[in-house]
C-alpha cells in the first residue's frame, strides 16, 4: 500500500493534467478511490489549481493594446495584398484595370463610332436596320480586339432586344454570325460579373463564415472556456445573404453599364430592358429581414461582414449604429474596438 | 467545411489580406500571452508593450513573404510562445543590467498585488473575493521564475509538459518537477483558501 501511495503521488501531476495513458490512469484512479490520504492530496491540488486558474482567467488583455495591434494588422494589409496578385480573382483584376474611366472611354468611343456610322452612312444603316439580320460585311473577323466590340455593338444595337436575350442563350441559328461579335464583347463582362460573385465573394464568404464563429466568440475563448457554441447561426444567414447581394448587384450593374455604353442605341429601339440583374447596388442599410427581436443580431452580422470585407467606412458606420442603438450589448466592447480599427484602417487607405 | 480553422489556415488567410483572420488569431492568443507576459515582467505597461511586440512580429512576418521567420515547420502557437518568451528573457536581461547600473532599482516597480481592491464596491463577498484574488496573485508572483513560467505555460497556455520542455529548453522531468514545486508552494500559500475545498473533498471521500 505504501509503495502504491508513493507511485500514485509521483503520477498525480500527470493525472491532474490528463497526461496519463488510459491504463495508467485507471490504475491510479483505482488506488485513489480507495485511499483517503491520496484523495485528500489530489483534492488539495485540484482546488489549488482551480483557485489559480480562476484568478488568472479574470485577467483580460488591455483593449488599448488590442486596438493598436489590430490597427497595425489592418495597415499591413495593402502591403500583404500586392505581392500576391495571383490570388485575386479575375473579377478583381479586371476591376483594377478596367476602372470606371476606362469603361466610360470605351462607351464614349462606341457611341462615337456608332453615331459616325449612322450619320455618315445613313442609308446603309437604315437598310440594315430594315433587314435587321444582314451580315455586317465590313466587320472583319480579324478586327483589332479593341475595335471589334464597338463595331459589333452596332448590329447588336439594331438587333435590339433579340441580341439581349441571346446573351443568356446558346447561339441561335441564322443570327449566330451576327450576334457572335456582340456575344464576344459581352461575355467577358458577363463572365467577370459572375466571377465577381463566385470568384471573389464566394470563397471569402466561406472563410468569413469560419472567422465569424471565431471572432464572435469571446476573445481568448481557447483559454479557460469551452469552444463557442454556434447558437446564432440560423439568424445570421439571412443577414449574410443581404450583405453579399449588393456586391453581386454591383457586378451586375457594372455589366449593365458596360452594355449600355457598348450599345446605346439599344436603349432607344429596344423595349425596356428586362430586369436581368439583381437589385441595384444600393448602399442598402441593414436588410432587416429577420424578426425584430434579432435585429441587432442581423446588424451585428452585417457589420462584422463589412469589417471582414475591409469596407472600413461602411463597417465603421455599422458599428457606430450598433453602439448607438445597443450600447449595453455584451459585444459592445468588441464593436468599439472594431470601430477603432475601421477608423484607422480607413484613414490609412484614404492616404 | 471545417468550422474551426487552424491557426495556420488563419495565418494564410491573413497573408492573403483578410484582417478578420488575424483578429481571430489574436482572439485565440492574446489572453494567454498577456497573462504570461504580465506575470513574467510584473509591470503592466511593460507587459502591454511586449504584448504588442509579439503580435507585431506576426504582422511583420506575414508582410515579409519572401523570408518569413515562421516557415510552417513548427506549430504556430509554439512559434508565438517562443517569441513571447524570448522577449521576456531579453527584457529581464536588460533589466538586470540596468539594475546593476543604478541603485534606485525597484522604484518604478508596481507589483500586481500592490493594487488594493477598492473598498467602496459593495458587498463583503466581493471584497473578500478580491482579496482572495489578490492573495492568489501574490502567491503566483512569489514563485521562482522558472517554476512560475512552467506553471503559467501549463495552466494558461495549456501546453503539455513535453512542449513546455522544448520551449524552455529543459528536460521533461525537470519541467514536471518545477511544476510540482510550483503547485506545492501555491498549495501551502493558499492553504486556508483552498482549505475548504480539500477538507470538504476529504470529508466526502471519507463518507463515501
Amino acid at each position: 500500500m505504501a509503495t502504491d501511495c508513493e507511485q500514485t503521488r509521483s503520477l498525480m501531476l500527470e493525472l491532474l493534467y490528463g497526461e496519463l495513458s488510459a491504463t495508467a490512469r485507471a490504475e491510479v484512479q483505482a488506488h485513489v478511490s480507495g485511499c483517503p490520504g491520496c484523495q485528500t492530496e489530489l483534492a488539495a491540488l485540484e482546488s489549488t489549481r482551480s483557485l489559480a486558474r480562476q484568478t488568472l482567467a479574470a485577467d483580460a488583455p488591455p483593449a488599448r493594446a488590442h486596438a493598436a495591434i489590430m490597427r497595425a494588422a489592418a495597415a499591413a494589409v495593402p502591403v500583404l495584398r500586392t505581392p500576391a496578385p495571383a490570388r485575386l480573382s479575375l473579377w478583381s483584376r479586371l476591376k483594377g484595370k478596367w476602372t470606371l474611366p476606362t469603361l466610360a472611354t470605351v462607351g464614349a468611343v462606341a457611341v462615337f463610332l456608332l453615331a459616325s456610322r449612322i450619320f455618315l452612312e445613313p442609308e446603309k444603316t437604315y437598310e440594315r436596320g430594315r433587314q435587321g439580320l444582314a451580315p455586317p460585311a465590313e466587320a472583319p473577323a480579324t478586327a483589332p480586339a479593341a475595335l471589334a466590340p464597338a463595331q459589333a455593338s452596332q448590329p447588336a444595337a439594331q438587333a435590339g432586344a433579340r441580341a439581349k436575350h441571346e446573351a443568356l442563350e446558346p447561339a441561335v441559328e441564322s443570327n449566330a454570325h451576327l450576334a457572335a461579335p456582340a456575344r464576344a464583347h459581352r461575355h467577358p463582362v458577363a463572365a467577370t460579373a459572375s466571377s465577381g460573385k463566385g470568384g471573389l465573394a464566394a470563397p471569402r464568404r466561406s472563410m468569413d463564415d469560419l472567422l465569424d464563429d471565431e471572432v464572435r466568440s469571446a476573445p481568448a475563448a481557447r483559454a479557460f472556456s469551452p469552444p463557442p457554441a454556434p447558437a446564432d447561426k440560423p439568424e445570421r444567414k439571412p443577414a449574410k445573404k443581404g450583405f453579399v447581394d449588393p456586391f453581386g448587384g454591383l457586378g451586375a450593374a457594372e455589366s449593365e453599364r458596360d452594355r449600355a455604353g457598348g450599345a446605346p442605341a439599344a436603349k432607344a429601339e429596344a423595349p425596356p430592358a428586362p430586369v436581368m440583374a439583381s437589385p441595384p447596388p444600393a448602399a442598402a442599410p441593414a436588410p432587416a429581414r429577420s424578426a425584430p427581436a434579432s435585429r441587432h443580431e442581423t446588424l451585428a452580422a452585417r457589420a462584422d461582414r463589412l469589417f471582414a470585407e475591409q469596407r472600413w467606412v461602411e463597417a465603421a458606420a455599422a458599428y457606430r449604429d450598433l453602439l448607438r442603438s445597443d450600447p449595453g450589448n455584451p459585444a459592445a466592447a468588441q464593436w468599439r474596438q472594431r470601430l477603432d480599427t475601421c477608423r484607422s484602417a480607413g484613414s490609412i487607405e484614404a492616404k | 467545411m471545417d468550422r474551426h480553422p487552424s491557426d495556420e489556415q488563419l495565418l494564410a488567410a491573413y497573408r492573403a489580406g483578410q484582417v478578420a483572420a488575424f483578429e481571430a488569431l489574436l482572439g485565440r492568443y492574446e489572453k494567454p500571452i498577456w497573462i504570461y507576459l504580465r506575470r513574467f515582467v510584473r509591470r503592466d505597461e511593460v507587459a502591454e508593450d511586449l504584448l504588442q511586440e509579439v503580435f507585431l512580429r506576426v504582422v511583420r512576418d506575414a508582410q515579409d513573404a519572401a523570408a518569413p521567420a515562421w516557415k510552417g515547420q513548427a506549430k504556430f502557437s509554439t512559434w508565438l510562445y517562443t517569441i513571447a518568451r524570448n522577449l521576456c528573457v531579453d527584457r529581464a536581461r536588460r533589466e538586470a543590467l540596468r539594475k546593476a547600473d543604478s541603485l534606485d532599482a525597484g522604484s518604478g516597480e508596481i507589483a500586481l498585488h500592490d493594487r488594493v481592491p477598492s473598498p467602496d464596491r459593495g458587498a463583503d463577498a466581493v471584497v473578500a473575493g478580491r482579496q482572495a484574488a489578490a492573495r492568489i496573485d501574490r502567491a503566483i508572483a512569489a514563485l521562482p521564475d522558472d517554476q512560475r513560467e512552467v506553471f503559467l505555460m501549463r495552466e494558461v497556455m495549456e501546453l503539455p509538459f513535453a512542449e513546455i520542455a522544448v520551449l524552455v529548453g529543459a528536460t521533461e522531468p525537470t519541467v514536471k518537477s518545477r511544476m510540482r514545486y510550483a503547485l506545492e508552494k501555491l498549495r501551502a500559500a493558499l492553504a486556508d483558501l483552498a482549505g475548504d475545498g480539500s477538507a470538504g473533498a476529504a470529508q466526502s471521500g471519507g463518507t463515501r
